[in-house]
């Protein structure tokens, strides 16, 4: 290799000048030694420190010799590759490669640049501490807050923003990438119901910064039925009341109803001040303390007319329930059991006769033929038992024991009643006279009568209902209608499936007309106990007028206050409904299915054959 | 006399802040809002509009800090304030938002207004902490004095190996080559500490063997190890010199390597030191104006779809 070793040689007074030095041979060598190729006099250079081989095809090669190895353009390394314009530092020495030029394969240009060690190692502390220059391109604390907060500016509102303008994009960010597309604005899950359509913010949020509006509500929920008549009451609370008022979303919890007492007390607490003619009660608080005692709805008929009546349970006197109908629990409930038709002695429970109907909610009501006809027949003919009355149709009960001994006294069969057989003495074959036939029709008739009577006053009918003796004069016998309340508490909502843990007896017991009001009814059913104070069981109520059901002192056994530690947390809508109006729609018009209304809400039909008695409306005056 | 900023007017700021987490708290339990508490009852708007502003004004601290002719009075009372009312955030923020959390960009303000306070925590840890011992550090020296003291002692260095010999002298310069100052960043301390070691067993090797060449070392060792290095294969040196004047040598030279490894040590810990005081800050200040961008979508979007 042929190299030109050239020695840039500092003067006084800055002057700088070349001494060029020729070198021939295999390799070049580099050190402090005097006897290197090329010598570098300072005491950071080894004796032998590098050495510069060709590598071939023009190329060269720096090899250090020494394990503190070289700088090639300010990297530590061992050996590198030697191209034009690269530096390598040794010691104090700097040794820059030159392009070729007369005939060398390689020039070297030698300078000292480095003159104390003290300022080498101040420039290597000047750039631990991030004083010195700044090496290669790094971000400063302005390029990261720029970054930072572009990308959460650009992400979270910018491209949610512009798709808001532009559905194709809003599309494809809500279903692609949902957290770059406005559902990073949202706060929080939706309620079950609302799921299905939780992609799309715009049906709710329909305007922007226009809070959400009962129009967008009425989208689905067109016929939510209102809170009362809006024709007969007037409730300026409620006038502008948006559906968020009350339902809030996004809270990730599962009710969307407000739960709080305020829901109801901002109105319900001073009755006069929110509608001048509603006679509804002021409720005071909550249900552990304020809440006043329960009433019981009756149906009572009242010029010619079915309506209902409420009744405060403490008052006992006149809590009574004029059903028309006779029946009584002790007997039935009689511990011996009870004797039917057949001899069998059945002993009988709550459940024999009430049980719950179709998801438990509500207890069916008594049916004759299921729960009563097994013991209770209605058979009239002691030679004919099979044959019965049909229940329920009293108008037609005497047509049809007229059809019936007529029948037989046509056929002859008619049993021996020691009257003489009129159409029995008739020549065979000879038709019967018209004297004869009236005479057999009448026999029939006066042995139907007799056999009404029967069923009538003494015995099938009259043993549980009232006879109607106004219309008996003239259509024959007819039955005083039954009315029984088909639930005690139409306006709560009460499941009798969510207590099937409690039995019967904890709430289902009376007071006799002289029992103080405040005791509880709870552990009545307790033999351990007995009766608590003066309650009577189910069990010794003689009449049928007896209201076998508790009043609020015995919820509050078990339902407190929100908040309450030790009792079931309940607030007003624990039991009640707000959207109650059968007839009006939220949006105050009139709603196209009155009638149709959820199961709690239909209860409130007093009784269960009663179609002329609006749903749920005369509760609300009373 | 010198009042800490922690200290100003008698814990004025303290005060102020604990008055507006027990108010915040006070509130918070008082009021029973019928969906549970979240941002968007009475309460939540003006916890939140509290809090907005109160980051704000952290913010504006950033101006003050380099307003010198401003009148709103003293750097230290702002920062007193910032300390205290940025702690204060915490609880107002927290209540605010009614412990509600969720994958969006409301909670994203959140986790990094948590993260601006807790990297201030730490800078007030830094402040009260890292002066004290920086001074102790430098025990009356300047960092200047040290580094020049350095210099001259690898000087020596340098002349007393090549009087022990080339190898020595190599030796010596890899030490003076390889001394690095700072940190990187923590894997390479961490993988410092294992190749030091590795390079240690190595060198024994070496020395305890022939003329084998010593390996040259893949990346710099950290000054410890390196030191530590050198001073090993000083002594080993010294335990082979039989003649008084090597062995005087080998004495001076195990002085002059042991000096500097302490001087090094001790600038290195400076290093740190400033460093530390400084870092804290580059976490900060990025996420403040960060937590700026996120808590103007957070309003912005709250009332967009309101």
């Amino acid at each position: 290799m042929r190299c030109l070793l050239r020695a840039v040689v500092r003067r006084s007074r800055g002057v700088v000048s070349n001494q060029d030095r020729g070198f021939e041979g295999d390799h070049l060598t580099i050190g402090r030694s005097t006897d290197q190729d090329l010598y570098l006099p300072d005491l950071r250079v080894a004796l032998h420190h590098a050495t510069v081989v060709a590598a071939g095809a023009g190329r060269f090669v720096i090899q250090s010799a020494v394990p503190s190895g070289i700088r090639h353009n300010d990297e530590p390394v061992q050996s590198a590759f030697l191209a034009v314009g690269d530096q390598v530092g040794i010691g104090d020495h700097r040794i820059t490669v030159r392009p070729p030029e007369g005939g060398h394969d390689l020039v070297l240009e030698i300078a000292q640049v480095r003159a104390d060690p003290g300022q080498e190692v101040e420039k290597r502390v000047a750039s631990a501490s991030g004083t010195g220059p700044e090496k290669g391109l790094r971000l400063g604390v302005r390029g990261w807050s720029w970054i930072l907060s572009m990308t959460i500016l650009t992400l979270f509102f910018v491209v949610p923003l512009v798709a808001h303008q532009w559905e194709a994009m809003q599309g494809f960010l809500r279903g692609v990438i949902p957290g770059v597309s406005d559902h990073a604005w949202s706060t929080g899950g939706l309620t079950e119901g609302h799921r299905y359509f939780s992609d799309d913010c715009n049906k709710c949020h329909e305007r922007a910064f226009v809070s959400v509006r009962a129009s967008a509500c009425a989208e689905c929920h067109k016929e939510q039925p209102h809170h009362f008549d809006v024709e007969r009451f007037k409730a300026p609370a409620l006038a502008d009341k948006q559906c968020a008022a009350c339902h809030k979303e996004h809270g990730g919890a599962p009710a969307l109803t407000r739960q709080d007492e305020g829901l109801c007390l901002d109105c319900h607490r001073d009755m006069k001040e929110t509608a001048t003619d509603s006679k509804l009660l002021d409720i005071e608080g909550g249900f552990a303390e304020d809440h006043p005692e329960f009433r019981a709805t009756f149906v009572t008929h009242v010029g010619g007319k079915d309506q209902s009546e409420r009744i405060e349970m403490d008052r006992p006197r006149v809590l009574k329930e004029r059903s028309n109908l006779f029946f009584p629990h002790k007997t039935h409930l009689d511990k011996t059991g009870v004797q039917g038709p057949d001899g069998k002695v059945v002993v009988l429970d709550c459940a024999s006769c009430h049980v719950p109907e179709p998801g438990g909610r509500l207890i069916a009501p008594i049916r004759f033929e299921q729960h009563c006809h097994r013991c209770h027949q209605l058979a009239f003919e002691i030679d004919d038992p099979e044959r019965e009355v049909p229940h329920g149709h009293a108008g037609r009960v005497l047509d049809d024991l007229k059809a019936y001994y007529g029948l037989r006294t046509l056929e002859r069969s008619d049993i021996d009643t020691g009257e003489p057989d009129v159409l029995s003495r008739r020549r065979p074959g000879r038709q019967a006279t018209p004297p004869e036939r009236s005479e057999g029709l009448e026999r029939a008739a006066r042995r139907a009568r007799q056999a009404g009577k029967q069923l009538f006053e003494y015995r099938a009918c009259a043993k549980c209902h009232q006879v109607d003796e106004k219309a008996q004069s003239v259509f024959g016998w007819d039955i005083v209608p039954v009315r029984i309340a088909r639930t005690w508490y139409p306006l709560a909502r009460f499941d009798h499936g969510r207590h099937a843990t409690v039995v019967c007896t904890d709430c289902h017991a009376f007071r006799p007309a002289d029992c103080a009001p405040s005791i509880s009814h709870r552990g009545v059913a307790d033999p351990e106990k007995g009766a608590a104070g003066c309650i009577k069981r189910v069990a010794d109520s003689e009449k049928s007028e007896d209201v076998l059901i508790t009043g609020i002192a015995t919820c509050r056994e078990c339902h407190g206050d929100p908040g309450a530690r030790d009792r079931v947390q309940s607030t007003c809508i624990s039991c009640h409904g707000f959207h109650l109006s059968p007839k009006f729609a939220m949006d105050g018009r009139a709603r196209t299915q009155p009638g149709d209304l959820a199961p709690p809400r239909q209860a409130a039909v007093p009784s269960a054959d009663r179609t002329d008695l609006p749903t749920g409306q005369a509760p609300m005056g009373q | 006399m010198h009042e800490s900023f922690l200290a100003y007017r008698k814990f004025l700021y303290l005060k102020l802040g604990l008055g507006l987490i027990v108010l915040s708290i006070g509130a918070y339990a008082l009021h029973d809002p019928p969906h549970g508490p979240n941002g968007g009852t009475w309460l939540g708007y003006t916890l939140g509009t509290m809090g907005a502003g109160l980051i704000l004004w952290l913010l504006w601290y950033g101006i003050r800090k380099r307003q010198y002719h401003s009148k709103l009075g003293q750097v230290s009372g702002w920062l007193s304030g910032h300390v205290y009312l940025g702690s204060a955030l915490l609880v107002v923020a927290t209540l605010h938002c009614g412990f509600k959390f969720g994958w969006n960009v409301h909670t994203l303000s959140y986790v990094l207004m948590i993260m601006v306070i807790v990297s201030g925590a730490y800078g007030i840890f830094t402040y009260v902490r890292y002066p004290t011992l920086l001074t102790d550090n430098k025990g009356g020296i300047a960092i200047d004095a040290m580094l020049s003291e350095i210099g001259d002692l690898d000087r020596q260095c340098l002349q007393v190996a090549a009087e022990m010999g080339d190898k020595a002298h190599q030796m010596i310069l890899r030490s003076i080559e390889r001394t690095s100052f700072g940190t990187t960043s923590w894997r390479d301390a961490l993988g410092g500490v294992s190749k030091g070691l590795e390079d240690l067993g190595r060198e024994i090797k070496s020395i305890a063997g022939d003329a084998e060449p010593l390996a040259p070392l893949p990346a710099a060792v950290p000054q410890l190890g390196g030191g530590e290095a050198t001073v090993f294969f000083v002594a080993d040196q010294l335990a082979g010199f039989r003649d008084g004047a090597r062995a005087a040598l080998g004495h001076r030279l195990l002085d002059l390597v042991t000096s500097k490894k302490a001087l090094v040590i001790r600038v290195q810990r400076d290093i740190v030191y400033r460093k530390l005081l400084k870092s804290w800050l580059s976490l900060h200040l990025p996420l403040s104006i960060a937590l700026l961008a996120a808590l103007t979508v957070h309003v912005v979007t709250v009332f967009f779809y309101w």
